[in-house]
Order: structure tokens, then sequence, then C-alpha cells
């Protein structure tokens, strides 16, 4: 007789993103009722574990009791929009990051709810003089890319500092009974986003107006090489990584609980189940990478399923089974559940290890984040939650997260993430705008350096179809 | 009268226009219907700019909240209030759209008398809209113009600091139609006109088929104070086919066409012989007028003349037509008496109506209101009778004489049966062509028309189109709704969806007595309604009856039957 958690998983494997997975499965040769039958047996085995330690906590829901706030409890949901513009010379974009506080149950209209609308970049923020990339250039068009990516990372994590300390539109400082919420990962996997030019071997610093607006909790800096600087150093601090690291460092320190919310991970990931069967099973992979490499300690704690080599077997399996977090947490988990938080490693060192001496330094600094994986809904993929912080209010947090993400019932993602994301977005007459302010700026300046070759290059710029420009 | 006092109730966002422009309202500030402004420089004559302030309506609002997802309302349902969440509540968006009426040059704010000239120059976006104050929408719009002898109407919707006014001279010479749904406020829309022509004396005549208007007699005293009128009179008339001896021929002639009772051309000639026959008329009493005892005494004569073989193939159906025409009469006498004798009752007076041909100053009268009750009578006889009555007062009217009766306005009710639309088939109307003629040529002598109906449908387009003035309350039938829209040119696509939104006394009124289409709010004059005239109570009156004897007759009538049926089983029948 099958068990009610058996009957569930076999439903849930009958899902779209299941259906794709089978299709990929079979395609690589396995067999379909093999995968089928593997998939199964494997997502009861570790609920059975995860079970039996008391690591899948659940969450009621009882909305009529839940929003009992009575405005004391300040939450702050921080979202970024960006934007890119493609033209040659220089790395302008458009970003802006948005917060939108609120205080269930305060019936003030002047004081329930805010939007705080931050930075919004309309200047180079790198200082490319002397160089100059056609829009062909392969290098050129990674690392723009990459800058914006990592421009809006910062200026995200920069918000949530800004908002720390009531640097913004509100001028009271949240307390370790707020929340922050940002949408998306708490942390990235840095090294990939700090920029280095093929032609230098420094990469370009932000502009010193950008840098400072990054550290509103000055000078109250984390970090030594920050607390020491000195000038020789300053063009290296005003990077992204050390600039990343000491922000990320100031939200661990905090005691205001701060969270990620990842709506959508790709299924490709599988940072969090490392780390579940490295705990469930102590891999030496696990015991290396938390203890010897990063000093961390274990997150659990908990008594071990079997041996290293057997949880090693297991991870294989799920990768050939192309069973990623998402996936597998989906299978594991009964909406209102979430997992017992759990160290992940992001940062490797080996991602360090081509950077210069001042930048492999700072993946000894970097935070890594504790994860969770709630399952909102049946319907649809679990959120994944991440902190740097893990704060006596874990639980009610997730609690509040599961509340938010029910007012979403087909979403299921949190309300106020989706209200700033709305509110955060940059508006299709601001990007026509800033094109066309750009342009204009450019043309100028080109007109005025005299430079034939420049000119042309500037008038090409304008010309929304190049190929109609290149033909004969 | 400094702009500064007027409240900044938005901004103008987006594409614009000479025509309309759309701004984003702040909550609470303004809503559908309300006339707002805005202050824009545009070119002048000069060749230079000048500042004006232009004018418009909302004619329409739109409110989303971007942030509030539809898909949270199922949760919300199981919280309750929505401030106890996370939800956003204050992003409300509310958009206005604003059609423009037209712009007036900022220097002129503090005249008395204010321009309203077209824009030819669209509204700047980024503008600050305005909330003017009531004295400068009064100057504006209010249209009170003292030479015009202006009626109040009511006020602006949503504005009652705005009072409108039509322009009584307006009303007078031209025409109006009342249109709207029954309970949308058309009587008392009716009863402020009448009550505004009154003010200044104007005569009045009423045609009233259900009895809708017998109260302005009950409440002649609340009428005199309202209007500020003492010498005003209300006639109630009876209305009766008239004719003095010489006129008896024409008269009948007229009634036998008019009812509609064709005639072969052989039975046509004879009977013009016969009508116009000396001995007859001589025969007729110089007295008496009233028509109906002058076709008896035809039918008598008819009876008794001799005839050629020919003639008396004639006189049968002759005879037949003029029966008919006699039994009608006197059946719908009799019921126009008994519902008479009911508002008897109630204290009311009636009077006969004079003979509109020889005695018409007595209908129509400086300071007089004459209402002609024509309940009980057929569709086709009221339509004869007004058609009969018109005809005759305004062909005196238009006698240019110096003794000619005053200029007067015609209210017709139920309109639609008297001027109804081809597509309605109700054969003849008399009074379509006299009605017509009198929107045609009326203007020239003084002779306005108001037409009152709840179903514009079925009245005749091309009488419809002839009216300069409109005032249209709600209207929910679709065909209704087009009808208006296609003979109304200044009723914009936004004007039109609020016909059936329109509350009780509100409406859309447009054309040669306001100055520009607005939406009003009609002054409703509560002393002058009737509480128990004019309902209909007929449970509460089989309730009395049956207190009163009724079931003793019921009991009476079943004992009878019995007796009957018993009868009838004993009685043999025989052959005859």
């Amino acid at each position: 007789m099958t068990s009610s958690i058996e009957q569930k998983i076999e439903a849930r494997l009958k899902k779209p993103f299941f259906t794709e997975m089978l299709v990929m499965a079979v395609s690589t040769g396995s067999n379909h009722t093999k995968y089928i039958e593997v998939v199964k047996e494997w997502s009861l085995f570790i609920r059975k574990k995860l079970e039996e330690r008391n690591l899948i906590k659940n969450i009621k829901h009882r909305p009529k009791e839940f929003w009992n706030f009575k405005g004391k409890k300040k939450i702050y949901n921080i979202d970024g929009g960006q934007l890119s513009l493609a033209v040659p010379g220089g790395a302008t974009m458009g970003v802006r990051v948005g917060t939108y506080r609120v205080k269930p149950g305060d019936y003030s209209k002047d004081t329930r709810e805010g939007f705080d609308d931050s930075s919004t970049l309309i200047s180079n923020l790198v200082d490319r003089t002397g160089h100059s990339h056609y829009e062909e250039d392969g290098d050129f068009d990674l690392d723009y890319k990459k800058m914006l990516e990592g421009s809006r990372m910062i200026m995200e994590l920069a918000e949530v500092v800004k908002q720390s300390e009531a640097k913004g539109k509100w001028n009271e400082k949240p307390t370790k009974d707020d929340v922050i919420f940002l949408h998306g990962p708490i942390i990235y996997q840095a090294a990939m986003y700090h920029l280095s030019s093929s032609q230098n071997s420094k990469s370009p610093p932000y502009k010193e107006g950008f840098f400072n607006s990054l550290l509103q909790h000055s000078p109250n800096f984390q970090l030594d090489i920050f607390k020491n600087r000195n000038k020789e150093d300053e063009k290296d601090l005003r990077t992204f990584l050390p600039i990343y690291c000491e922000l990320g460092n100031y939200i661990k320190n905090s005691n205001v609980p701060t969270y990620g919310v990842v709506e959508r991970s790709i299924n490709k990931s599988s940072v969090v189940q490392k780390a579940v069967i490295g705990e469930l099973y102590q891999t030496k992979t696990r015991e290396w990478l938390m203890l010897k490499q990063r000093d961390f300690g274990w997150s659990w704690n908990t008594k071990r399923v079997d041996g290293s080599d057997e949880g090693e077997k297991v991870l294989d399996i799920f990768k050939q089974y192309m069973l990623g977090d998402p996936n597998l947490f989906d299978l594991i988990l009964d909406e209102g559940e979430y997992l017992e938080p759990i160290q992940v490693t992001k940062q490797y060192e080996e991602k360090y290890s081509s950077l210069d001496y001042i930048f492999r330094n700072v993946f000894k600094t970097m935070p890594e984040p504790h994860v969770t994986y709630l399952k909102t809904s049946e319907f649809r993929k679990p959120l994944r939650i991440e902190t740097l912080n893990v704060t006596s209010n874990f639980h009610d947090d997730i609690d509040l997260v599961y509340h938010s993400a029910k007012m979403l019932p087909q979403y299921a993602f949190p309300l106020g993430l989706d209200t700033v994301d709305k509110l955060a977005k940059i508006p299709s007459w601001m990007k026509n705008s800033f094109r066309n302010a750009y342009q204009m700026q450019m043309l100028r300046s080109v007109i005025d350096s005299g430079n034939k070759e420049h000119i042309e290059l500037g008038l090409k710029s304008l010309i929304p179809n190049r190929t109609g420009w290149n033909r004969p | 009268m400094s702009d500064k006092n007027w409240e900044e109730i938005g901004t103008v966002i987006g594409s614009t226009s000479t025509d309309s422009y759309g701004f984003l309202l702040s909550s609470l500030k303004a809503s559908v219907g309300d006339i707002v402004i805005t202050e824009a420089e545009i070119p002048s004559p000069e060749r230079g700019s000048k500042r004006v302030f232009i004018w418009g309506r909302i004619v329409s609002m739109d409110r989303t909240n971007p942030t509030f997802p539809n898909e949270a309302a199922a949760e919300l349902n199981r919280i309750g209030a929505i401030e106890e969440t996370i939800a956003m509540v204050g992003s409300e968006h509310l958009h206005a759209e604003v059609q423009i009426i037209g712009c007036t040059n900022t220097s002129d704010k503090d005249k008395d008398n204010i321009t309203l000239n077209p824009l030819s120059y669209p509204v700047k976006p980024t503008s600050k809209v305005l909330y003017p104050d009531g004295d400068i929408i009064n100057k504006l719009l209010s249209n009170k113009n003292d030479k015009d002898s202006p009626i109040e109407i009511g006020t602006l919707i949503n504005r009652p600091d705005v009072k409108i006014y039509m322009s009584g001279e307006g009303l007078a010479s031209r025409h109006l139609a009342i249109l709207a749904q029954t309970g949308g406020g058309k009587t008392v829309a009716s009863r402020r006109i009448i009550t505004g022509l009154a003010q200044y004396g104007h005569p009045t005549v009423i045609f009233d088929p259900h009895g809708d208007y017998l109260g302005l007699s009950q409440n002649l005293e609340e009428l005199k104070k309202i209007s500020g009128n003492k010498n005003l009179k209300v006639k109630l008339l009876t209305p009766k086919l008239l004719a003095t001896r010489d006129k008896v021929p024409d008269a009948i002639s007229e009634l036998v066409s008019k009812l509609g009772l064709s005639m072969t051309e052989a039975q046509l000639g004879v009977f013009y012989n016969i009508v116009n026959n000396e001995e007859f008329v001589n025969k007729l009493s110089p007295t008496e007028t009233n028509l109906l005892a002058h076709i008896e005494k035809l039918q008598h004569f008819i009876s008794k003349m001799e005839v050629s073989a020919m003639e008396t193939k004639s006189l049968g159906p002759i005879n037949r037509k003029l029966r008919i025409i006699v039994t009608k009469l006197e059946n719908m006498e009799k019921t126009n008496q008994k519902l008479r004798s009911i508002f008897m009752k109630k204290g009311l007076i009636f009077e006969d109506l004079p003979d509109p041909e020889t005695n018409p100053k007595k209908i129509v009268n400086q300071n007089q209101i004459s209402i002609l009750y024509l309940g009980g009578y057929e569709r086709v006889v009221q339509s004869t009778m007004v058609s009969i009555i018109l005809e005759h007062l305004f062909d005196n009217r238009s006698s240019m004489t110096d003794n000619r009766i005053n200029a007067f306005s015609a209210i017709i009710e139920e309109a639609h049966n008297f001027v109804p639309s081809k597509s309605e088939e109700k054969g003849d109307s008399p009074s379509l062509m006299t009605i017509r003629r009198l929107l045609t040529e009326g203007r020239k002598f003084g002779t306005g028309v108001i037409l009152i109906s709840q179903r514009p449908g079925r009245l005749d387009e091309t009488t419809l189109a002839q009216c300069n003035t409109f005032l249209v309350l709600k209207l929910v039938n679709p065909r209704d709704q087009n009808w208006v829209r296609n003979v109304m040119e200044q009723m914009s696509e936004q004007d039109a969806k609020w016909l059936k939104a329109f509350g009780k006394g509100q409406g859309f009124v447009s054309g040669y007595a306001v100055k520009i289409p607005l939406q009003v709010q009609i002054k409703w004059d509560s002393e002058l309604e009737t509480k128990d005239l004019g309902r209909e109570r007929f449970i509460e009156e089989n309730l009395e009856r049956w207190n009163a004897g009724g079931k003793e007759e019921s009991d009476e009538i079943e004992k009878n039957n019995k007796e009957h049926k018993d009868l009838l089983k004993k009685t043999t029948r025989i052959k005859l």
C-alpha cells in the first residue's frame, strides 16, 4: 500500500516540468519507467531521512490569525531594474533600485507604506578614457554585461545597507524585529562579476561618487582593507569584489534579519543538494569546504545517514537523473514545508586564484549564505530563501514569506516583492529618454572632439539598423 | 476672483489635443461631470502669445491599482482588511479624460461676462489641472442672462454651488425635447420648466394623457410662491370636440378624416353633399357647440332625407361610420368623466374646453397654465383633439391680427403617441403633421413646443430633429440611446455612456437654450409633488370595495348562479 507522501510524489512527477525532464532523460538513453522509479525512491528516502532528523519544518496556513501585526513590524522589500544601451564608447546604463516599506496593521496613510526610489544611475560608471571598443569586440560585450549585472547586484546590497542605516526616505532604522527582503539571491558567486579587461591587467574602477554612495555605513566598515585603506589601494577598492564583500559582511553582521528570495532557481543548480547530502552523509567534500577551507562548521550537526562515499554516489545519481535543487525539493516538500536552513558554498577558491593579490584575499572574507527551500504552492516550484544572518526570528520570517506568497496563489511569490518589482521597473518612457539623452550627449562630445573617426562612429550609432549603413 | 483659490487636483499626461486631454487626478478631488481648468500659453492673433484658461469637463475616469493583483482577492477575503496585509493600498491611479469646452483669456476672469472661445492649440502635458470655484463657473456656464428670461433648471452635477439656467426666450421661441425612461425624472424636469415659464407669466398649454400635471392645480399656492407670480392661474380643461353651427360641416369632415374612417370616393361625394346641405345646417341649433350633438343631428337628418338610388348605396356605410364615431366619443366621454370624478373628489375643478377656434384666449392667456386632461380617450381621438386644438391656436397666432392670442408654449406628454415614428405603424396620427408644422413654423410666431417622451426611439425622427434643445435624462434602452445619439450632434461617446448611469433627475442638456452641453441635476420642487393624484392604487381600491360590500356582492352572485343553473335544468327546451 503506497503511503500518502508516495502518492504525492507520484502526482508531482506528472507536472509539466517533470515531463520535460523525462523527455530529456529518455533522449539521453534513460529508461522512462526506471527514471520515475529512481527519482521517486530517492525523493522518498531523502525526505524520510530529513523527517527523522526534524529537518523539515511545517507552517500552517492561517491567514486571519497571521496578519495581526498591529503596525509594529516594518517590512522592507527591495528590488532593482536595469537598462542597457548597446552603444559604443561607454558603459552608460540606467539602474534603479527601489524599496517598498510597509507596516501591516498600520491604518495611517502617512506611515503605513511608502516607496523609496533609490539610485538611478545614468552617467558612466566606469572611466574608459583612452579605450574604444567596437561592438563586434567579444571581450567588450562580455565585460559590459557582467559590469551591468554586477552593478545592479552591488546596488541592491547597498540599498539594504542604506535602509538599515536609515539613510533613505525613512529616518527610523529597522530593528531585529523588522525584516528586509531582497528579490533574488542574497549573495552571488562574486568572482565572475569582477571585471578584467583584456587590455589592462587591472579592472577599471568605479567613479568615486558612485563608490561613496554605496557605502552608507561609512565609517563603520567591516573589512580591514576599508578600515585601513591607503591612497595606493584606493582604485583597487573602487572595484566590484571589495565593495561586494564589504556590503555582504555588513549584512552578515547586522541584527536586522535580511533575506534574498529567489523565485526561479534554474534546475541545474545543485548547491543546496550538495550541502544537504554533504551534511547528511558528512561527506569529505563538505567537510573540506566548510571546515577546512572556510572555517564555518557543520550546519546541522546531525546523525549520519551513511558513509561519505555513499553520499557522493547519491549526488552522482541526482546529476545523472538531472534532478536539480528546485525539482528535488519540489518532490520532497509538501505545501507549507521548508527545510531547516543550511549553509551553502557559492564562492570557489579557484575562481579567485587568477585575480590579483588584493582580490584573492577577498575570497576568505566573502560570506556564505544559509539557504532553505519553502514550498508555498503545490502548483509551483518551491522558493529558495537565502540569508547571511540566521536570527532567532527565522521561523517567523519564513512564515511571513509563506503567507505573503499565499496572497499570490497563482504566482506563489511574496506579494511585497511583487509590488516593489512593479514599482522599481524602468518604465518605457524612461528607457527612451535615456537613449535619446545619451545619444545627444555623445554626438555633441564627438563633434567637439573634431576627430573624423569618432564622428563617423557617433553618427553610425544613431542609425537603428547598422547593416543598412554597411551595405554599399 | 483669484485663481490662487483654485485647488490643484492633478497633472496633464500623455498626448493632448485641442479637443481633449487626460490627467492623473489626486484622490477624491473631482468626479465625472466636473468642470476643470488648466492654464496655458497659446499663440495670439498678433503673432505673439497669450495666457488663457482652458476649460474642460471630465467625461470619464478610470481607477486602477497596478500593484494589487486580482489573484490576491481570494486570500484577502479570508483576512479582512487589506491594511492588515503587506499589500500596497496607496498606489492607486486615477486617470480622468477631459473634453475641452473652450478657452477664456486669463485677464477676463474678474469680468462679469466671460466669453468662451474655441481652443486652437493643444494643452501642454505636465500642466497643472485646477478645480475652479463656483463663482467663476457660474459666470461662464450658468447661462444666466437677464435679458433672456433665464429659467433655473438645476445645478451642475456634483456642483450644487453652480446653478444652471436655460434661456426662457430660447424655450419660448424654439423647441425642447425632454427624453427619459420611466422614473428618470421627466415630470420633475418639465414641472421645473413650466414653473420657470410661469415666473414670466408665459402662457402654457399642456396636453396631459394621464393626469400627471393635474397636481399643479392642487398645488397652485406653492406654484405661485416658487415662481414668484401671484397672478398665476391653472385651468383644468375637459376636452370636447366643439363647433358652431357654421363650422359643423368642416368639423365633421375633419373628424371623419382624422379618425381615419376611410370612405370610397362615391361615399365621400355623398357624405360631403349631405353635410354641406343647407337644409341640414339650418336645422342645427345656433347655440349648440358640442360636435357630438351635431353628429347625432346629422344621423337623424340622414335617416329622414330622400336620396337617389345611387346615393342610397352610400348611406349605409356613412351611417355606420357615424355610429362608430358617436359610440366611440360617447364611451370615451364617459370614461373621461369617470376619471375626472376621481380627481374631483380630491378637490379639482374641471371646465369644458373653450372653442379653440372662436375662443382661443380662454385657453391661451397671460399668467395661465391650461391643462387638457385626455384620460379615457383612445390614442387616435387624443391625437385628433390635439391636432384640432393646436391647429386652431396656431392659426390664430399666425394670423398676425392685433387681436391674436399671446405667444405660448405647448407641452405634449407621451409625445411618441402624438408624433410616432413610421416604424410604429400607428396608421394615421393626425397630430403628427400639426406638430411638425408648429416645429417648422412656430419660431416665427412664438409657439414653442416641448415634447416629452420615455421612448425616443418611437418618436418621429424628423420631428425630433427639429428640436433645438435637448434635455436627456436616464435612458437604458439601447435603441433609445442610439436614437438620441443620432439626433443630438453635441453628444459625445462618453456622454452617451452616462445615459444609462444617470440617477433620478440627472441628465444632459444641450442646444439652443444653453451655452454649452452640460450634465445637470434638475432642481426638484418637492412642494409641487402630488402624493395622491395620478397614482394607481388598484390593490388598495379592490380591498376598499371588498370591505365596503364586495364580499356580499360575490356571495349574491354565487347564489344567483346556482339558482340560474337549477332553473335551467327544470326548463324544457322548446322548438320555435
